[in-house]
């Protein structure tokens, strides 16, 4: 059996790294499954040197997928084995205060010994403390004893990779049949999130590496499992637009070649011509957000939790800054009118810059909270060219709905998918408050939101907000004219039972000057009040923040309210 | 069988492919990740078997980059031999 002085040397972090870094070896080794498919030696090629080629590639082929097949029977072994170990150093922990407190000794090799102040006190904890104990080595014998197995299985390349020929192929018999199939569709991220705990770590790594199209942007799923999975997806993706952009070219060239050609044609290009290059059009506009996206999902300490390049009007994407599955707070902020992923960078950057703003607050005066933020792209924001149509104007509401349903569905898997709570922070600016109002009308986990550059946050009535009373922030900068619309539930600053949060010049924390914002576009410039207010509100220090009890715009004065701040 | 019948190009897209699978196998890092399991796991099972094995799995992989790059450089031969020798018959036959 393991001795408890061993077990206590074991570190979590480092047994994840190995996990980590098992999975970058098996990933690189998967992408190369066309490449090996492609060293083949040519058909057709025949003669002493071809019989040679044929038996080297083989070889490799086979010594790869035996690679591959152990790194795969060991990962589902390693998948839980850090928070094992975490779990029973805690319980060492626990036994070792317990028996200092009753005066009792813990031997390195496990044993209890109770002390003279023990006996003397009559203390009654032996048994417990030697059940405690026994049970945190047996637990991490268990581990240890299966990880060993599957270490020596697979270096030894005894680990079965079945009769196919690629790689991934041998991944996938190691696997075995998932069993469990995917959670029916429309199904809820509780939902989603139960069907994900009841598989096994081999189950769920099959789903991962067959199925990354469908749990990528499954709400309710691990963050870090969309992320893994969706970075996947950045090469199947790339390879269906070429593969289709090649499809759709090909038609192009046969229709163009069917129509009559003659000098100075007096003929257009037909309507299935005109699809056609629509549809090209459409692959080149996926093409290059894939790129965007890949470039920002690239950048150190980004998870990639949303990608859907076809099924909305437009791309769409959510990246992560920080790790969601265990941070204390989390935020999710949504952008508004005109955003596409073409934006993508900036709105994480200003993630970025919020989180270290928010952790600053947290390292200061809390104890030692983590946080992490979000840029959701995951709506078809209103755009110029939008203007004129219903469902998608920037003057109507339906692009709000249908966008606050989807983030709804991403703020309530945020929830779910961890086994604890965390503090949860909806952020909007512009259109995307309006957006994040009706987000949060329907989500039930939502602890704050601050609706900043606000047209109107959804509803007139706050009791409509699944918010606990007093959570709703507004900020409001000078010269702002959309936070003034009073558009969609009128002007959120004048709301009762609305904090308003100050956008003016402050004398921030240690006598630091803190910036004002003005226009509609500055809110999360780093070093300004507002910034510092919404990081405090993600940081669930509201009574650090900033408050503005002026709280009127220019607009507010048009329709009869007092003079704005500055006259 | 003396003679031989090939399609050239085919053979020297196969031996770029056999590089790039030698270069991809080269760079997994299998010496990375046992290393990494070993500093978090010490005084164990699982320590003493990677002593066994923490070489020598790695080696294994390292011996597959260099089988694949042995093919890549064969095949690469094989077309350039293939190549001459038609060059050689172009060049008697045009003579």
């Amino acid at each position: 059996m393991a001795l408890l002085v061993d077990v206590l040397r074991w570190q979590p972090d480092a047994v994840e790294d190995a996990f980590r870094r098992f999975g970058q070896a098996r990933d690189l080794l998967l992408n190369t499954d066309d490449e090996l498919r492609a060293a083949r030696p040519p058909a057709g090629w025949a003669g002493p040197a071809a019989t040679a080629a044929g038996g080297r590639h083989e070889q490799v082929a086979e010594g790869l997928r035996r690679v591959v097949a152990g790194i795969t029977a060991l990962r589902p072994v390693l998948a839980g084995a850090a928070d094992t170990i975490a779990a029973v150093r805690a319980d060492l922990a626990l036994a070792e205060r317990i028996a200092t407190e009753r005066g009792y000794f813990i031997n390195p090799d496990g044993t209890v010994l109770a002390t003279p102040r023990a006996q003397r006190e009559g203390g009654t904890q032996h048994g417990e403390l030697v059940d405690l104990v026994q049970r945190a080595l047996l637990r991490a014998d268990e581990l240890d004893d299966a990880l060993a197995a599957a270490l020596t299985e697979a270096a030894a390349g005894r680990v079965d990779d079945g009769t196919g020929d690629t790689l991934s192929g041998a991944a996938s018999y190691v696997l075995g049949a998932p069993g469990a199939g995917l959670p029916p569709a429309g199904a809820s991220p509780a939902e989603v999130a139960r069907w994900w705990n009841a598989l096994t770590p081999a189950q769920q790594e099959h789903v991962l590496l067959a199925r990354p199209g469908a749990i990528g942007n499954l709400d309710g799923v691990p963050a870090g499992v969309r992320d893994e999975a969706n970075r996947y997806r950045l090469d199947d993706e790339a390879a269906r637009i070429a593969t289709e952009r090649a499809q759709v070219q090909s038609q192009l060239d046969a229709a163009t070649a069917a129509r009559p050609q003659v000098p100075f044609s007096v003929y257009g290009t037909t309507a299935e011509e005109d699809g056609l290059l629509a549809r090209l059009a459409d692959l080149d506009r996926q093409q290059t957000a894939l790129g965007q996206i890949t470039e920002v999902a690239d950048l150190d300490g980004r998870r990639l939790l949303l990608l859907d390049l076809d099924s909305g009007s437009r791309p769409q994407a959510a990246v992560a800054v920080g790790d969601i599955d265990t941070a204390d707070h989390v935020a999710v902020f949504t952008p508004g009118f005109t955003t596409t992923v073409g934006d993508l960078r900036g709105y994480t950057d200003d993630a970025a810059a919020l989180r270290e703003t928010a952790q600053q607050l947290a390292d200061e005066r809390g104890d030692g909270e983590s946080v992490a933020t979000v840029a959701w792209l995951g709506y078809d924001a209103p755009q110029w060219d939008t203007t004129f149509t219903a469902d998608q104007s920037v003057a109507g509401d339906a692009a709000a709905r249908a966008g606050g349903a989807d983030l709804a569905r991403f703020l309530d898997g945020v929830n779910a998918s961890r086994v604890d709570d965390p503090h949860l922070t909806a952020l909007g600016h512009s259109y995307g408050s309006t957006t994040t109002g009706y987000a949060v009308q329907l989500a039930s986990g939502v602890d704050d939101a601050v609706l900043f550059g606000s047209p109107g946050g959804s509803t007139a009535d706050l009791s409509q907000l699944n918010l606990p009373p007093g959570h709703l922030g507004v900020v409001e900068a000078r010269w702002d004219p959309v936070a003034d619309l009073g558009s969609f539930g009128g002007d959120p600053n004048n709301q009762d039972g609305v904090t308003n949060l100050s956008a003016q010049e402050e004398v921030g924390p240690g006598g630091v000057p803190l910036q004002e914002s003005t226009g509609h576009s500055d809110y999360l410039t780093p070093g300004t009040t507002s910034q510092y207010n919404i990081a405090a509100t993600v940081a669930g220090q509201p009574e650090h923040r900033y408050l503005d009890e002026g709280g009127i715009g220019f607009g507010d004065v048009l329709r009869g309210g007092p003079l704005p701040r500055g006259f | 069988m003396d003679g031989f019948t090939v399609d050239i190009e085919p053979l020297v897209t196969a031996s770029s492919a056999a590089a790039r699978v030698a270069e991809d196998a080269g760079r997994a890092d299998l010496r990375g990740a046992l290393q990494a399991l070993g500093a978090g796991m010490r005084g164990s099972a699982t320590e003493r078997a990677l002593a066994r094995i923490g070489v020598d799995w790695p080696a294994v992989l390292t011996a597959l980059a260099g089988s694949a790059a042995g093919h890549a450089d064969a095949m690469a031969a094989s077309a350039r031999a293939y190549r001459d020798v038609e060059s050689d018959i172009r060049r008697r036959m045009s003579g």
